[in-house]
């Protein structure tokens, strides 16, 4: 049993013991807070490929979050064949990554790049970019985080793409004559 | 007749036979052998300190000054709050870029150009991050000035920004945006 007045000097002290946890319990969890971060993670680093006129290719990239919060990341393309290429997923929803961070990705999310090839008479060499952004939106200067995949894609004409036209051409030609000179007849 | 007849089915048999063939006229002769698949994965990934995606110059700065953004000197030894990681998982090294869009406040702007900045590779707090800056913000990636330049994967590069507002600049609560972006070399 506590005498009163001790146990009074004692309750007191307890409560001040308490006070002082708290405030470095809240601080500590501010600590927290402040040092969290955000990031994203494209792979493959870079594509490289040769498609032929016509062709329609498909890519699978994994986006991951290398940050300590949620994301959602914003995929775009940027450069010479962003009329040609469609993404299937524009927008991704990713939790952390577990640390030490890993290939490959342990929460990482497909998303698929669909290129369609221009229509080329001439082999040409295109660079586009993947991007994969993140943007938590507050702040007077609101910010974003980006990485960006290289896309190195060299197109080459397949003439048979054409020649299959022209073969058509001559085809209809051969039969306006046949007709025609039946006709005259 | 006869003759047109014998013309125009080998004419079909010629384009029927290009729809099934495929690459007949590309030149390229096509031996499989042997498969040899190796399935070797690539990512870039960068992290940003939730300050670097948050940055304010102040809520009550007067036109005609000079001012820090607010995590520049941060704690005891002036470190900066500012920084992007190089992930672990980049499999190669990485430029990290820097761009941002017009402050706006109903019709009134401020430069993103008025927004300078300074960077360090080693140190959150060198020497060289002082005012005036190395760089300003474009409203395009500056691939000649950078963040940093070829950062292995798990390095960190920190850094500095100043907003010099220029004389007359009308009142009000004034919004950009700046981008950092991580991209192979």
């Amino acid at each position: 049993m506590v005498d009163e007045k001790e146990g009074y000097t004692f309750c007191f002290s307890e409560r001040r013991r308490m006070k002082k946890l708290i405030l470095i319990i809240i601080f500590l969890m501010n600590l927290s807070v402040v040092s969290a971060s955000v990031g994203v993670g494209v792979s493959p680093a870079k594509l490289s490929d040769t498609i032929f006129t016509g062709e329609v290719k498909e890519y699978d990239y994994i986006i991951y979050n290398t940050g300590d919060i949620n994301i959602t990341a914003k995929i775009s393309i940027e450069g010479e064949l962003s009329d040609y290429i469609d993404i299937s997923e524009k927008e991704i929803f990713l939790l952390p990554e577990p640390e030490p961070h890993r290939l490959p990705p342990v929460n990482g999310k497909i998303t698929k790049i669909r290129i369609k090839s221009p229509l080329l008479l001439h082999e040409k060499n295109y660079t586009s970019k993947v991007v994969a952004s993140v943007n938590p939106g507050f702040g007077g200067l609101i910010t974003t985080g980006a990485v960006a995949s290289n896309i190195y894609i060299t197109v080459k004409p397949r003439y048979s793409f054409y020649f299959k036209y022209i073969i058509l051409l001559f085809i209809i030609i051969v039969f306006y004559l046949v007709i025609k000179k039946r006709g005259s007849r | 007749m006869k003759k047109y007849l014998i013309i125009m089915i080998l004419s079909v048999l010629m384009f029927i036979s290009l729809l099934f063939v495929g690459n007949n006229f590309t030149g390229y002769d096509s031996a499989q052998l042997s498969n040899l698949t190796a399935n070797i994965v690539s990512a870039i990934a960068c992290t940003f300190s939730n300050d670097a995606l948050n940055v304010s110059f102040g809520d009550a700065i007067t036109a005609g000054s000079n001012y820090n953004a607010s995590k520049n000197f941060v704690d005891l030894h002036s470190n900066t709050w500012y920084n992007i990681t190089i992930d672990i998982t980049s499999s190669s090294n990485l430029n990290v870029s820097i761009k941002g869009t017009n402050f706006i406040s109903g019709s009134n702007s401020v430069g993103i150009g008025n927004v300078s900045w300074s960077s360090n590779t080693t140190s959150s707090n060198g020497s060289n991050m002082v005012f005036p800056g190395n760089a300003n913000i474009s409203n395009s990636y500056d691939v000649n000035n950078l963040i940093a330049s070829d950062a292995v994967s798990g390095s960190v590069a920190y850094y500095r920004m100043w907003l010099r507002l220029p004389s007359g600049t009308s009142g009000g609560q004034y919004s950009g945006t700046y981008t950092l972006r991580c991209t192979e070399l």
